[in-house]
């Protein structure tokens, strides 16, 4: 599996998200957060500020940006927890897999703090799954990353042994099995398998 | 769930475990692989893609969107007509139930000791 996750971590830096992208670099300075989060097409909130910020570092494959987003975005935890050139090495590889032009879309957001992007490669299709986890309080910076192949992830379980799992497609078929068991207690527990 | 089961060894006691998507990676394999570690003859496992028994607890609780991370407990004797009826016991991770119903050690225990005694009270009704 192509996958990096850091866990999470909290930083103390009080930069907002507005002033990350001001003076230090004149790239930066002539990109708004909002034309961003705009261009990418992400709710006007902390994590589609966020995210919106790293998919345009990771389709310009610029050191300079990619190590100033680093610098700005990333909780301090996160970003001490690898040297910054592993931390550039990580966004070459994404671009790499991606091979830009790429494709947003198929957004899963569980929390306010934490997205599942897809991203599809402009060139070969291939389509991957990118996970943002920031800050649950300001200055919300990014406390873990993930990235993996969506075929990848699948072959993860080809061996899985499914018929201990039957599919449900409606709530009727549900309520149907409560109600023939009644003679017993029961438990019902709705989880993420992930 | 592992701790409830090890705990309570009844067999009129039954756990039905839906598997859900919240996230990217949930799916149908990721559901085989949980439901191999969390092994019990008395524990069904179920795939649900769309969704659809969250949603089913929607009206129940007034909530806006589909019921995820809980856990509800039912006595013998329930049935549900067309929605399901508010459970004799819930824990849950979600923002919008009751905050003294938030999993903990505390609820787990309280959860526990519920379902003895709904197993006692089935034992002489049934």
């Amino acid at each position: 599996m192509n996958t990096k996750y850091v866990t999470m971590v909290l930083a103390t830096t009080t930069l907002s998200l507005s002033l990350c992208f001001q003076g230090i670099n004149a790239q930066f300075s002539q990109t708004t957060s909002e034309d961003l989060r705009s261009k990418w097409q992400f709710p006007d909130n902390p994590l589609g500020r966020r995210t919106s910020a790293l998919l345009e570092a990771l389709e310009r494959n610029d050191e300079a940006y990619t190590r100033q987003f680093i610098h700005d975005a990333y909780a301090q935890d996160l970003r001490n927890d690898y040297p910054m050139s592993e931390h550039l090495a990580w966004f070459t590889q994404r671009s790499k897999d991606l091979e830009r032009p790429f494709r947003a879309g198929g957004v899963v957001m569980p929390s306010p703090y934490h997205v599942e992007v897809g991203l599809r490669s402009g060139k070969t299709e291939e389509l991957f799954t990118l996970i943002v986890e920031i800050e649950q309080k300001e200055p919300y910076l990014i406390t873990g990353l993930g990235f993996e192949s969506v075929a990848d992830a699948a072959k993860e379980y080809e061996h899985v042994d499914l018929s201990k799992v039957d599919i449900l497609n409606e709530f009727e078929e549900f309520k149907q099995i409560f109600n023939n068991d009644s003679n017993y207690v029961r438990i019902v527990t709705i989880l993420s398998p992930t | 769930m592992k701790q409830v089961l090890r705990n309570i060894k009844n067999e009129r006691l039954k756990v039905y475990v839906i598997w859900m998507t919240a996230f990217a990676r949930d799916s149908h394999g990721a559901a085989g692989t949980r439901a191999q570690e969390l092994a019990d003859d008395r524990i069904r496992h179920y795939w649900d893609a769309k969704n659809a028994t969250g949603r089913g607890w929607m009206p129940t609780f007034d909530m806006p969107r589909p019921a995820w991370d809980v856990y509800f407990l039912y006595g013998a004797g329930t049935t549900w007509a067309d929605t399901p009826t508010y459970p004799d016991f819930l824990m849950h991770q979600l923002g919008v139930l009751p905050r003294e119903q938030i999993l903990s050690n505390e609820n787990v225990r309280k959860f526990e000791q519920m379902a003895k005694e709904l197993l006692a009270q089935s034992q002489n009704k049934f």
